[in-house]
């Protein structure tokens, strides 16, 4: 059995009353959680005897969603979880990825499906509530996959990734310190690895997570959750706190308790790490870096006032517990510090691969995994800088055009507070120009001037033609940059 | 200036706004268009609508204040707008 599943079980004889996860009016107890995950791997287990294959789980942020989770990990198999905000379309052809055995429901899908074995919301709680006992023997293993997540490939089809057991206990190892063991504010759907943290820290450590979202802009209920929940810790996407932002009643006296954020997921920016200070002056602010191919998260740091009022890009932060980093040549030869390459990711956080065998992950030597993260950043005095994509560079009339890199000039320009460059492609799919995304601050000139300015800095050909000021970038589901849309606002 | 003829013009702005933010353009001439149907709103266009009210109207909006409905179609939007600026 894996620590951490071993850790919540230590954490369920200790603490059996304690609300161990919340959503809404919905809640878990150790004890249910414990009794109810039990019960329904043994159900599991009899359903499906030797076919050890993923079993994917749908719903929300409901604690049942969790209680699914443990079970099919006591079960012996790894869990999928698809986030009621999947289309049903891309739902069919992530369990055709996954091979998912079982589809386990938490709520009820919006159409009937055919050709898939589905556990409908009403089984799953019979299963869950039927008092039988799961032999410890049978739990997932450090190197079997614990969980699988499904990322948007380049061709468009869902790209699995499957998360060792002992993957989670490396992450675990320097997350649960850093997350503590009290109320753990999530805000990310649990498709998404940033919600890994908020329950698995929650869970073993005597913690609770109080899941919210921003579903159908209800920020009242938002707002509500958060201030009833007594959080310690905030985890989320830059974005989703931009979105809380808006509302002036986003601070210190909405969650006295809170000491700290922990962001992931996309860069985070001065202006909001300043933004953050102001409104809750007794809490810290940390940053993370990690793509979900290395376990959430494999560096964090904590912000200073000091370095959010410099207005220079945040760092990402150091490598923690047992990775390593290094930068990347296009040979794979290490760089010096200070210089720009490919982000490396080594150690016991790198996960299984993709389980289309899809590159990117290699095996060392000395056993330990690689992974190419396809990330451009540089090393700087121990601490990580992302600087963008690596696979997003351009060209356009011949020539090489980074679209990150135009968009790190146009972030550097005076009264921009954040900014996006995309390509824009013509019927055939190839890129015609760049159109350049500016959330403007106090004292931005004129999309023309920020032209002017970029040509300062840049070849013509690197200038965006058209720079549009707006008021937010659109999102993903999942809280991160979607940059298809963004060429839509044009 | 009479009061019925603002409404109209405030309504019909509302509802270009409504259809720019929403990436809509038939919401321009649909006052009475569910903004959360068809999944029209998202949070992004939520946010834009918001920015563009208080720059517009000189109206500050905290949406933990108002309701969903307060939103559902431009001329529930045109009734918010008159009743915060009452409030002044």
């Amino acid at each position: 059995m894996t620590k951490t599943l071993a850790r919540f079980l230590a954490q369920a004889r200790r603490t059996p009353d304690r609300v161990a996860c919340r959503y809404g009016d919905g809640v878990l107890t150790y004890r249910q959680l414990e009794e109810g995950s039990a019960a329904l791997a043994a159900v599991l287990e009899e359903a499906l005897g030797e076919d050890r294959r993923p079993v994917a789980v749908y719903g929300g942020r409901q604690p049942e969603m969790i209680r699914a989770f443990l079970a099919c990990v006591r079960s012996g198999r790894a869990y999928l979880p698809i986030d009621d905000s999947c289309p049903m379309a891309r739902l069919q052809t992530t369990l055709a990825a996954a091979d998912a055995s079982v589809l386990l429901c938490c709520q009820p899908l919006p159409e009937t499906l055919e050709g898939l074995n589905i556990w409908e919301a009403s089984r799953v709680e019979e299963a869950a509530a039927c008092g039988k006992e799961c032999p410890e023997n049978l739990a997932v293993s450090e190197e079997a996959p614990f969980y699988i997540l499904s990322t948007s490939g380049s061709s468009g089809q869902p790209k699995c990734v499957a998360v060792s057991g002992g993957n989670l206990d490396a992450f675990m190892e320097w997350a649960g310190p850093l997350c503590g063991n009290g109320v753990i504010l999530g805000s990310s759907p649990f498709s998404f690895d940033l919600s890994v943290p908020g329950i698995y820290c929650a869970i073993t450590s005597g913690g609770t997570l109080a899941a919210v979202s921003l579903d159908d802009m209800d920020y009242r209920e938002l707002f509500y959750q958060m201030g009833q929940s007594q959080a310690d810790l905030f985890i989320a996407t830059p974005s989703f706190v931009s979105f809380c932002l808006a509302d002036q009643t986003f601070n210190q006296d909405l969650m006295p308790r809170l000491e700290r954020f922990l962001f992931c997921g996309e860069t985070l920016s001065p202006r909001q790490s300043r933004a953050l200070f102001r409104r809750f002056p007794r809490a810290q602010v940390w940053n993370s870096y990690g793509p979900t191919e290395a376990t959430v998260a494999v560096t964090a740091v904590e912000v200073t006032r000091k370095m959010a009022e410099s207005g220079d890009p945040l760092p990402a932060g150091a490598p923690m517990g047992r990775n390593r980093i290094w930068i990347s040549d296009k040979e794979g030869n290490s760089k010096e510090d200070g210089r720009l390459g490919e982000i490396m990711l080594e150690g016991p956080q790198v996960a299984l691969g993709y389980l289309a065998g899809e590159p990117g992950f290699s095996v060392l030597p000395n056993g330990d995994r690689l992974y190419a993260t396809g990330d451009l950043g540089c090393l700087r005095d121990g601490q990580l800088w992302y600087h963008g994509r690596l696979d997003r560079q351009v060209k356009l009339r011949g020539y090489r055009v980074e679209a990150g890199g135009v968009a790190e000039h146009l972030r550097s320009l005076r009264g921009v507070a954040a900014a996006e460059v995309v390509p824009v492609l013509d019927e055939e799919g190839r890129p015609q120009w760049l159109a350049g995304f500016v959330i403007p601050e106090e004292g931005c000139p004129s999309p023309e001037r920020l032209a002017k300015e970029l040509r300062k800095q840049l070849y013509p050909y690197m200038v965006p033609r058209r720079i549009v000021l707006v008021d937010a970038f659109p999102l993903t589901p999942n809280g991160k940059l979607d940059r298809k849309r963004l060429v839509e606002l044009l | 200036m009479n009061p019925t003829a603002d409404h109209r013009v405030m309504l019909e702005d509302i509802c270009a706004i409504a259809a720019r933010v929403c990436q809509a353009p038939e919401v321009a001439g649909q006052p009475d268009r569910n903004l959360y149907e068809d999944q029209l709103m998202d949070s992004l266009a939520f946010l834009q609508l918001l920015y563009t009210l208080e720059d517009r109207y000189g109206v500050e909006i905290y949406p933990t204040r108002l309701c969903r409905e307060d939103f559902a179609s431009p001329r529930h939007i045109a009734a918010l707008v008159e009743r915060l600026r009452c409030q002044g």
